[in-house]
C-alpha cells in the first residue's frame, strides 16, 4: 500500500519539476505543489507518522486521516481556485469596459 | 452640471432608436446620450448611432452591472457631474429627466430614484412580483433607517462622488438593491422623486420564476453582507 503511494507521490513531484522547467506553472503555485508531492512521499515511506498521528486524534484506521487530510486539503484547493477566478473575472470585466471605451474614443463618434 | 444619460443596452435594436430620440426631444443642455451596447447580436450599435447617440460598443457581453459600470468609467474619466441610468427597452420615460437633474441640483442628494411607489401610480404589478417588490422595500427601508419605496427602479441619477464608489465596486447582476444599501450604509444621502413609467412593449422580460427566486436569495443575502465602500 504504502509503496503505491511513494510511486505515486515520486510520479507527482517530477511532474511538477517538468512543468516548473517548461514555465507552464506559475511558479507561485508550483512552491505548493512541491510541498505537497513531498509531504506525501514523506509519510508514504514513514508509515508510524501517520499511525502515531491516527493514535493522537483517536482515530483508529489510520489511512483514514490520511483520506480527511487530503480531502481537506482539496476543498481548500478549490476554495481557493475559486477565489483566484472571481478575481480573474473581475479583471476581464474591466479590460473589456476599458476596450469598449477605447474602441469609441478611436472611431471619434462624439456627438 | 455636465450630465451623462447611460442606456444599458443588449438586443434592443427594435426600441432603442425610440428610447434615444425620447431623450432628445427633452433638448437637455450639457448632456451627452450614451448607448452601452453590451455584446448584442442585432443592429442594437447601428440604431442607436443613427439615433445619434454616442456609443460604447463592449466585446463580450458582461451583463447589466457590468454595461451600467461602463457607463460610470466614462463619465468617470470625462468628469461627468451627474450619471442618469435609462433603461433601453423604451420602460422609462423621458419627460422625467429634467425633473431628475434639477433636483439634484437643488436638493443635494447623492442619488435620486425615479420610484413608482411614492405617489399611487397606474403601474401595477402582479402578486409575485408585489411581494418581491414589498420585500426588498422593507429590508432596504430596515437596513438604511429611511423609507425606500421603490428598490429595484433602474431610473436613477447619481452624482459625482457616487460615480467614483460605483468604478470602484458595481455587482455584476441584479444591481439596483444592493447599491442602494451600499452608499447609503456610507452615510449618502438617498431621494425618491415619483415617475411613471411604461409597460414593456418591445422585447421580454428577463426574470423567469427560476431567475426571480434566486434573485430573491442572491440580493438578500448581498444587502446584509455589504463591502466597504470608497464612497468617502
Amino acid at each position: 500500500m504504502y509503496i503505491y503511494c511513494f510511486v505515486i507521490a515520486m510520479a507527482f513531484i517530477v511532474a511538477t519539476i517538468i512543468f516548473i522547467k517548461k514555465r507552464a506553472l506559475d511558479i507561485k503555485y508550483s512552491f505548493m505543489w512541491l510541498v505537497v508531492g513531498i509531504t506525501m512521499a514523506i509519510l508514504s515511506l514513514n508509515s508510524s507518522i501517520i499511525e502515531s498521528l491516527a493514535a493522537i486524534f483517536n482515530i483508529k484506521y489510520a489511512p483514514a486521516l490520511l483520506f480527511l487530510i487530503g480531502i481537506i486539503f482539496c476543498f481548500a484547493l478549490i476554495f481557493n481556485l475559486i477565489i483566484i477566478i472571481s478575481s480573474l473575472k473581475a479583471k476581464i470585466v474591466r479590460l473589456t469596459q476599458e476596450v469598449g471605451i477605447l474602441k469609441s474614443n478611436l472611431r471619434g463618434d462624439e456627438k | 452640471m455636465k450630465t451623462l444619460i447611460i442606456i444599458p443596452a443588449y438586443n434592443e435594436g427594435e426600441a432603442i432608436y425610440d428610447v434615444v430620440n425620447s431623450i432628445k426631444r427633452e433638448n437637455l443642455q450639457d448632456t451627452t446620450i450614451l448607448v452601452v451596447n453590451d455584446g448584442s447580436q442585432d443592429n442594437t450599435s447601428c440604431e442607436a448611432r443613427r439615433g445619434g447617440a454616442r456609443i460604447i460598443d463592449l466585446p463580450i457581453n458582461l451583463g447589466i452591472g457590468g454595461a451600467v459600470q461602463t457607463g460610470y468609467l466614462y463619465a468617470y474619466y470625462n468628469n461627468y457631474d451627474i450619471a442618469i441610468q435609462f433603461d433601453g427597452d423604451g420602460q422609462h420615460k423621458a419627460k422625467y429627466l429634467k425633473t431628475i437633474i434639477g433636483e439634484m441640483e437643488k436638493s443635494k442628494s447623492d442619488m435620486i430614484i425615479g420610484s413608482r411607489f411614492v405617489e399611487k401610480s397606474e403601474y401595477n404589478p402582479s402578486f409575485f412580483r408585489n411581494v418581491g417588490i414589498k420585500f426588498f422595500s422593507k429590508l432596504i427601508s430596515n437596513i438604511c433607517g429611511q423609507n425606500i419605496y421603490d428598490t429595484t427602479s433602474g431610473y436613477r441619477a447619481i452624482n459625482k462622488k457616487i460615480i467614483k464608489a460605483f468604478v470602484g465596486y458595481y455587482p455584476k447582476d441584479y444591481p439596483e438593491v444592493e447599491t442602494i444599501a451600499y452608499i447609503v450604509k456610507e452615510g449618502c444621502k438617498v431621494r425618491e422623486i415619483p415617475v411613471e413609467m411604461n409597460y414593456r412593449k418591445k422585447g421580454k422580460s428577463s426574470i423567469t420564476p427560476i431567475k426571480s427566486i434566486y434573485y430573491m436569495i442572491k440580493v438578500t443575502l448581498v444587502t446584509i453582507m455589504l463591502p466597504k465602500t470608497s464612497c468617502n
